[in-house]
């Protein structure tokens, strides 16, 4: 039991990453996809921050003590990946904004954003130019 | 078992469950929503597991941001999802369940959640930590000092440290029996030979060791993160800004001005944002916050602003020119401090080198700088983003 | 057990009580106006009462200073958002909910 507690959250990084997944391939509706690229990689944070976590540990920030040192308390969560996925965080923000801004041009020239009617009329313009 | 997890399954859980809301609910508006939701929950996870600048940056970034964007979006776009044929995709769920049974087989090896013993937690980590911050030990990763220590006194970049280097390597097996070092901390920088970090200054060891990670371990990580985001801006700039002559064209309708209330407590907040923003790009180093999490911050009371008040409104207090340089100037910022150290003899980012007497502060000052830089272009980037997919669709299409 | 943590375990309960009454507010009234009402006023309630429990336990003056500044923050924004949802609900042209209408539900 407690050998599964210990790997239960990188199935939920599994599940989570496959949700995402599901939603980019089966759903044609662009906006859509974006937001579940983005519950992609907010399964991948949720594997490098359950890497990060040490029994007891608690929050890697250093306490001042009266003298101006600084002091551990006691065993502290690898603050590596927390700096990873808090740089990754920023970026897929603005990952998000940049497909926004495409989709709305791609709204302004097909006046769609379901991929399917996309490629239809790109078919029907005769010629697979992906402008 | 890790007391972690007791919380934490019940947040995966809802999480879970608010990941396949946002795929199958068909309402856009309502997506947007959720999203926020999730990543609301995702911060609480991220609390749980101790990672606290994660959880704020995900809760400034995810819950706030994103959300506005998502909406600016829909106003341009169709509100609902058009109905598929089908209510479930095979081929992807056929995809998908096989990718994600290969992933969880591989699981199987990772080690126990909270298994202090990982790989992680020790292949390299103790370099990393003895170049940002004290008390570490090169074996057994982050500890406590020992109950006695005494931190040696200041020293000049040049001087020799005040222990020689045969006494720092006999203390070292019963440093490390103790459990802490600061022997370690010496030796790691003998062979770079340019300077040493007295373990006992404020901050040669900032004390929130994610922001000495962001910004000196991995300075040059975060200079191209914040080139990223700046050329995030930059392309939203291409993509979508219009030459703007109806800038005298009043917004009425778009804005919410005759909304008394909210007029009055955007008024009063406002200010307590911008503060607020400072703080924490300023506080970045005692505690959790930094530069992207202060800059989102900052950005929010501008967006907050144009979103009450019109977007007229905020260009008459900062032109889209303004921020275009802006952005820019947050960059060059962070990178001109790197240069700033290689004209004062350091490496590039080497920020100890920027106070000759006490390279702790000058490990400050260099973190504090460029936490601003960070901060800068985070902002105005942002805010870029938002005017940009704010754009009138009307005339824009017209275009 | 130290009174304090006696006295913080009452708030936090009281807090997380009003909470779920919220909640199962939200899920049980017939229309907008009225769970936007039950989740508003609770959740005010709910958090001035969990932020005041934590104030007991609270290690030293500054987190004390921060948790009140937390609560007075909420006390104000929370209902500000309430009243910019209802009153975009109302230019929205949603029609509150009278007896008559309980055969729609």
């Amino acid at each position: 039991m407690s050998e599964l507690l210990g790997i239960y959250n990188y199935w939920i990084y599994v599940v989570l990453m496959m949700i995402g997944f599901y939603g980019v391939i089966a759903k044609k509706n662009l906006i859509k996809q974006a937001i579940a690229l983005g519950l992609f990689q907010t399964g991948i944070f949720l594997f490098y921050i359950s890497m990060a976590v040490v029994d007891g540990g608690t929050a890697p920030i250093w306490t001042t003590i009266g003298d101006g040192s600084i002091k551990a308390l006691g065993p502290y969560d690898n603050p590596l990946p927390h700096v990873l996925i808090l740089t990754a965080i920023v970026v897929s923000v603005s990952v998000l904004a940049v497909a926004l801004a495409i989709i709305i041009n791609i709204k302004w020239k097909y006046g769609t954003i379901e991929y399917d009617e996309i490629a239809a009329m790109d078919r029907a313009s005769g010629g697979g130019d992906d402008d | 078992m890790n007391e972690v997890l007791l919380v934490d399954s019940v947040l995966l859980f809802l999480v879970t469950v608010c990941a396949v809301a946002i795929i199958e609910v068909r309402s856009l508006y309502a997506v947007a929503m959720l999203t926020s939701v999730y990543s609301l929950l995702m911060a609480l996870v991220w609390t749980n597991m101790h990672s606290m600048d994660v959880a704020f940056t995900e809760a400034a970034v995810g819950g706030g941001i994103s959300t506005i964007l998502l909406i600016g979006t829909l106003v341009h776009t169709r509100r609902d999802e058009k109905p598929a044929k089908k209510r479930v995709h095979v081929p992807a769920l056929l995809v998908t369940l096989l990718t994600g049974g290969a992933l969880i087989y591989g699981t199987f090896d990772m080690p126990r959640f909270g298994d202090p013993e990982a790989t992680i937690h020790h292949y390299r980590v103790p370099e990393m930590m003895s170049q940002t911050v004290a008390f570490v030990s090169e074996r057994e990763g982050k500890q406590a000092p020992p109950e006695g220590y005494e931190p040696p006194p200041r020293m000049v970049p040049t001087a020799a440290p005040p222990h020689g280097h045969d006494a720092a390597h006999g203390d070292e097996a019963e440093h490390a029996a103790e459990g802490a070092d600061h022997g370690a901390e010496g030796e790691h920088h003998e062979d770079g030979g340019h300077h040493k970090h007295p373990a006992d200054d404020f901050n040669g060891h900032v004390p929130n060791s994610v922001t000495s990670l962001l910004a000196a371990y991995r300075g040059f990580d975060t200079m191209f993160e914040t080139t990223v985001i700046f050329t995030a801006g930059m392309a939203l700039i291409l993509l979508l800004r219009r030459p703007r002559e109806e800038e005298s064209t009043p917004q009425e309708g778009a804005t919410l001005r005759g909304q008394v209330i909210l007029r009055v407590m955007t008024k009063i907040f406002i200010p307590f944002i911008l503060v607020f923003g400072f703080y924490v790009i300023t506080h970045g180093e005692i505690g959790p916050g930094g530069g992207f999490q202060g800059g989102v911050i900052l950005a929010t009371a501008f967006i907050l602003y144009a979103l009450i008040y019109g977007r007229n409104a905020l260009y008459r207090i900062i032109s889209p020119k303004t921020l275009d340089v802006l952005a820019a100037v947050g960059v060059l910022l962070y990178a001109g401090v790197g240069v700033a150290c290689l004209a004062l003899g350091g490496k590039f980012l080497d920020y100890a080198v920027l106070d000759k007497v006490s390279p702790g502060d000058g490990e400050a000052l260099g973190m504090t700088l460029v936490e601003y830089g960070v901060g800068i272009t985070v902002c105005t980037v942002m805010i870029i983003i938002f005017n940009q997919l704010a754009e009138e669709p009307a005339k824009a299409k017209a275009s | 057990m130290e009174w304090t943590h006696t006295v913080t375990a009452v708030f936090l309960a009281l807090g997380c009580l009003f909470s779920l009454a919220g909640s199962v507010g939200l899920l049980r009234f017939p229309d907008f106006y009225s769970r936007l009402h039950a989740a508003g006023k609770t959740d005010s309630l709910a958090q001035m009462l969990i932020l005041g429990g934590l104030l007991f336990v609270s290690p030293d003056w500054g987190v004390s200073a921060r948790l009140a500044i937390i609560a007075l923050i909420l006390f104000f924004t929370a209902p500000t958002a309430t009243h910019a949802i209802t009153k975009a609900a109302r230019l929205d042209g949603l029609e509150p909910w009278t007896k008559e209408d309980s055969r729609r539900e």
